[in-house]
């Protein structure tokens, strides 16, 4: 009993032309775009269902490029199908959204929250108005947050059902049913989402609402003036610069207010004499960790600055306490000195205090206290990421943190202003709803000028509702450390006040039961329904216990550290999950929002779709069909001979492994160093002949000791080498056949073969490195394992680039020895060398290959990774992939038939630019192998005497069964299959070869 | 029945059986190699040892099938007996197998060359005490 093979598209299909069929991407779940299928009436409905099915599997992958494409000569293969064609982006980004964490921010109700990249928030429904904000993402593989532009705005109506999804940690969001959000297990519909399996990501901080701002000036020419007295220079480079006047809407201010909030705090400015220039200078120097300093030169760099100077220096310094005591600090310190004099005077200007900060007085700038709340927390978060305390627990407290401290010190008379500094940040708190429990003062150290000196300290409260008002609203900026560490505390309070708030609800409700006068048992039952310990209700209700945080703790809470290892990223990072609570469908407004960003985690390689780099190449001869009529059986004999073919196969080339490792990184460029074949030969093959980016270190032993005695072999299956023939009438473009040195009768050589045992090993030692880290690293989700792949920009990805590199050169050098035997092989039989016989070369092209390549989308140009597999490369004229020799014409495209139909070769034209310069590369199997053996396995003797006897073809196989499965009828019709791609305007025919001898596998 | 080939348009396709996962493991092996050649023609002249684990029964089949297409490209080895000798130690699988075979030569009767195992629809049932093997080969 076997398996029959269905027939013809499924019914979702829609027509888009005589030749584009489209297969929307409401046809399976997680298609993030729509397959289309270019291919006449007659081949679809021949197309077995395996085509559709893996098409639409792969319009599922992340980051794929609208739409999937399937060439006419499409069949079932595995993961991809033969004749897949898609593209994915290799440069953009991820976003976030409040409540859960979506790739598209695809229809979520209008009042769901979006921070803005500075910490504020908007809603989304207000995005319309204030366009130029950027939004917070959460850039996945690096687990980092970055900011994105929208780049796609839309307002819909709603379509279909709405749901609200509610978290345990109370977060809300009403989303449609296709919105995706991103979990544990990659990106899931909120139809799909499962309770207790999946996991939402989210990120905790809440941030305050964004203000617009007026174009009130905080800065001019006179303020500069003041501090400078080569003012002239500076003001310039600051007007240049957009930097001056500077005024509250100025789209620099939010960056400058964070810089001045960290200066402030670990930062030094000052003006001094330069031993090296000889004259007093402007500097600034910023202290912290390395990847906190980076942030602040990227930021220069948005203000216009450079900055680059880091340096790590190690420190021993003696601290005198008050009293007498010495106490030696030893570490050290990394600083980012920044040089430029008119930036220092600007932040000076603004509020940096300048010169040792224990002996100079610091202040709230003016301009912040009268600015809308969201430049206020930019200005306090720089500074609590340089002096406010990280969040952090007392040793036998495993659900509480300490209270939050901010302190500074200065000389005894600066006491005063110190005070009301402090006094100034405790009201600032205030209008974020964030107490604080006393400012006192402890005996300081004595500063480096020997002058004693007095800390005050600000503490916070510690409750919780406080915590995350600071953590929440603020955070911290410029310090990643605390940053997530806040990040993680925050979730771990919200988390708990959300169960708290559930048991006051229950306790409540028992209260109410009470006075409704049941009796305790009942009452305790109704409690311990709902997951409320008795005991519990009873100290309440019946002892009047108040404080019921403490109490419940171990009962109901995970200590922080449980809930890190619960919750938290294994390797730290910008969010955190969240159990799904409930999913419920809800009435909403009609109109719901859709914004798309796009993301950089989604760049990625995808594996098996690319494994043979087999190619094809076409060699001319200038002999006529009547001139070799009379050698064909003995070419044909000679060559089945000389270029092994076949299970296997050694090959004639015979190099040890460390001579390969060089045919890996070099390509055909290595096989013409060698003397097999012409300089000439690599202009006329892509990538002249070498992918340079090849590195044999990324590639297994198995992978070599597979390949270095292949060089040189067909291989079997589909894998030949055919003698083929010119007729006039076969001619559909004479000028172009005529330019590329066809001519009527003339007899060519094509030949097919790829990378052999070597670039199979590749792909299977990659194969198993990607399944493995796909979704525990990167959360990638397939339908398909033959789909595993990684994020083109991860190690992972990198590593299988740079090895497949090292297939594709096999494949060209394989195919330049095989060229040049088949030169030697000539040459011998027509006593003549093959230069007088006219042998040049036409083109060399992969048709199994990944490429990175330039693609308009939307009007802009876009770096893809196109993955084509059993599709060849369709450059529309003019593109630089193109050898200078056709560039005009379009790219060269060699397609290889079945044995009785014949072969073509086609020029790419300018509708290519729809498929990713993409079209067919042979006319496609129709008929399984074990059919065609099946059918034509018994007489298949026969059957090639009389193409011989009928037909003057003439075939060598190294396996009887292996012809039978290569019949011409197991094969779709080739020229339904290239008039398809010319009606689709992707490649024109410009001359069809037909079969005289074929060497086989 | 040991194995069968099933209609694939491009690749083979073939079920493989057993009565426990030794058999199935050493039927998989047999299916592959005969769909490369003729095996009654290979005679067990060359022995090969291997040793692999995994924790995982579908990768360990998919390794050792991938074991035969090494030995068959790095060294033109076939084998046609076959044995396979699997055990359960805590999650993780270790299988031992001897393989008997000799060098391809040209009186052989080749059928195709495998180049890769594909994880495409690849899969291992259990119903009651039987165990069927899927794969489809890449040629």
């Amino acid at each position: 009993m076997e398996e029959e093979t269905r027939l013809g598209p499924p019914k979702e299909i829609k027509k888009i032309s005589d030749v584009v069929w489209e297969l929307p991407s409401s046809f399976k779940k997680g298609m993030r775009v729509p397959a289309r299928i270019i291919a006449s009436e007659k081949l679809i409905k021949e197309m077995d269902s395996g085509v559709f099915d893996q098409i639409s599997n792969v319009a599922t992958l992340p980051g794929i490029v609208n739409p999937a494409y399937c060439m006419p000569d499409g069949h079932w293969g595995y993961g991809f199908p033969i004749g897949g064609v898609a593209a994915f982006d290799v440069e953009n980004e991820g976003v976030i959204s409040p409540g859960g964490i979506g790739f598209d921010v695809n229809c979520i109700n209008g009042d769901s929250k979006i921070i803005g990249e500075y910490g504020y928030t908007v809603l989304i429904k207000d995005f319309l108005n204030n366009k130029h904000i950027n939004t917070k993402s959460i850039y996945f593989e690096a687990q980092k947050e970055i900011s994105t532009k929208p780049i796609l705005f839309l307002k819909k109506e709603i379509g279909s059902k709405i749901f609200e999804i509610k978290t345990k940690s109370d977060y809300k969001i009403v989303a449609t049913t296709d919105h995706p959000f991103y979990t544990n297990e990659g990106m899931i519909k909120v139809k799909d989402l499962i309770l207790k399996k999946h996991f939402l990501a989210v990120y905790p901080f809440d941030g305050v609402p964004y203000e617009a701002v007026n174009d009130k000036v905080i800065l001019d020419e006179d303020n500069i003036k003041k501090i400078s007295p080569d003012h002239k220079k500076i003001v310039n480079i600051l007007k240049e610069r957009k930097l001056l006047p500077l005024t509250l809407n100025s789209e620099k201010l939010p960056i400058l207010t964070k810089l001045i909030g960290f200066l402030s705090g670990d930062g030094w400015l000052g003006y001094s004499y330069n031993r090296k220039r000889n004259r007093n200078q402007w500097a600034i120097r910023a202290i912290g960790k390395k990847e906190n300093l980076l942030q602040i030169i990227d930021d220069l760099k948005k203000l216009g600055f450079k900055a680059s100077h880091i340096k790590t220096k190690s420190y021993s310094s003696t601290v005198k306490e008050i009293g007498g005591n010495k106490r030696i600090i030893c570490g050290e310190s990394t600083q980012l000195s920044i040089t430029s004099q008119s930036l220092a005077v600007l932040l000076h200007a603004l509020g940096v205090p300048k010169k040792n900060k224990s002996r100079n007085p610091i202040f709230l700038p003016k301009w912040i206290k009268e600015s809308p709340l969201w430049i206020k927390r930019l200005y306090l978060s720089g500074l609590f990421g340089a002096e406010m305390s990280s969040p952090i627990q007392a040793k036998n407290e495993k659900y509480r943190f300490k209270e939050p401290s901010f302190s500074q010190n200065k000389i005894l008379a600066l006491e005063n202003s110190l005070k009301e500094f402090l006094q100034e940040i405790k009201d600032l708190l205030k209008e974020f709803n964030i107490d604080c429990t006393k400012i006192y003062k402890q005996k300081g150290v004595i500063n480096k000028f020997g002058e004693e000196t007095i800390k005050i300290i600000l503490k916070l409260s510690s409750t919780t509702d406080n915590l995350i008002n600071l953590w929440g609203k603020i955070g911290f900026e410029y310090c990643e450390d605390k940053k997530r560490l806040s990040l993680l505390s925050l979730q771990y309070l919200k988390f708990k006040k959300a169960i708290l708030n559930k048991i006051d609800t229950i306790v409540e409700n028992s209260f109410q039961l009470k006075n409704n006068g049941l009796v305790q048992a009942q009452i305790l039952r109704y409690a311990e329904d709902n997951n409320v310990s008795s005991s519990l209700i009873k100290s309440r209700l019946y002892n009047n216990c108040k404080n019921i945080e403490t109490r419940i703790s171990k009962n109901f809470f995970l200590s922080f550290n449980e809930f890190i290892l619960k919750y938290g990223l294994k390797n730290g990072g910008d969010y955190v999950w969240d159990e799904i609570e409930s999913i419920k469908e809800v009435e909403d407004s009609t109109e719901v929002y859709d914004f798309t960003i796009n993301h950089k985690d989604h760049n990625f390689i995808a594996n098996n779709f690319i494994i043979s780099n087999c190619g094809m190449r076409l060699l001319l001869t200038n002999l006529t069909y009547d001139q070799f009529k009379p050698h064909l059986k003995n070419i044909v004999d000679t060559l089945f001979k000389r270029v092994p073919a076949g299970v296997g196969g050694e090959g004639f080339v015979k190099i040890d492994k460390q001579e390969f490792l060089k045919v890996l990184e070099g390509g055909a460029h290595w096989a013409v160093k060698e003397g097999y074949g012409w300089e000439e030969d690599l202009e006329v093959t892509e990538l002249n002949g070498k992918a340079d980016w090849a590195d044999v270190s990324k590639i297994s032993k198995k992978a070599i000791d597979r390949g270095y005695n292949q060089i040189g072999t067909l291989g079997s299956g589909n894998h030949y080498l055919e003698i083929q023939r010119v007729k006039e009438e076969n001619i559909f473009d004479k000028k172009l056949a005529k330019k590329w040195g066809i001519f009527p009768e003339q007899i060519v050589i094509m030949f097919h073969t790829g990378s052999r045992g070597e670039g199979h090993q590749i792909a299977t030692d990659y194969l198993r490195v990607f399944l493995d880290v796909m979704d525990r690293k990167y959360n990638i989700k397939i339908l398909d394992r033959e789909l595993a792949c990684a994020p083109f920009n991860s190690p992972e990805g990198q590593d299988y680039w740079r090895a497949m590199a090292c297939a594709v050169n096999f494949s060209f050098a394989n195919r330049q020895t095989i060229a040049h035997r088949i030169r030697e092989v000539f040459s011998e039989i027509f006593k003549k060398d093959a230069e007088s016989l006219g042998m040049k070369q036409v083109f060399d092209i992969a048709h199994n290959r990944a490429s990175l390549e330039e693609h308009k989308i939307d009007g802009k140009n876009k770096k893809l990774l196109i993955h084509r597999k059993g599709a060849t490369a369709a450059y529309y004229p003019g593109r630089k992939e193109i050898p200078k020799k056709y560039r005009e014409d379009g790219s060269p495209i060699i397609i290889g038939g079945s044995m009785s139909t014949g072969s073509y070769l086609l020029a790419g034209t300018e509708d290519s630019k729809n498929t990713f310069c993409s079209t067919a590369h042979g006319s496609g199997r129709t008929m399984s192998r074990n059919k065609a053996a099946r059918i034509f396995g018994k007489d298949i003797k026969k059957y090639l005497d009389d193409l011989w006897k009928e037909k003057g073809i003439y075939i060598r196989s190294t396996s009887l069964r292996g012809a039978a499965e290569e019949t011409g009828e197991s094969y779709k019709d080739i020229n339904e299959v290239i008039k398809s791609t010319h009606l689709a305007g992707i490649s024109k025919p410009v001359v069809r070869f037909l079969p005289i001898g074929n060497c086989k596998g | 029945m040991k194995y069968k080939y099933l209609d694939h348009t491009a690749d083979i396709m073939f079920e493989a059986y057993g009565n426990s996962l030794n058999e199935l493991f050493e039927n998989s092996a047999l299916a592959t190699e005969e769909s490369m050649v003729n095996l009654a023609q290979i005679k067990p002249k060359l022995k090969k040892e291997i040793s692999l684990e995994n924790k995982n029964i579908e990768y360990l089949l998919f390794d050792f099938l991938g074991e035969l297409i090494y030995f068959k490209d790095a060294e033109l080895l076939l084998f046609s007996k076959i044995k396979v000798d699997i055990k359960k130690e805590e999650k993780l699988y270790k299988l031992k197998a001897l393989l008997k075979g000799e060098k391809l030569r040209e009186e052989h009767e080749q059928k195709v060359d495998v180049k890769a195992i594909t994880f495409h629809k690849f899969e291992i049932k259990k119903l009651k005490e039987k165990y069927s093997a899927r794969v489809i080969l890449d040629i």
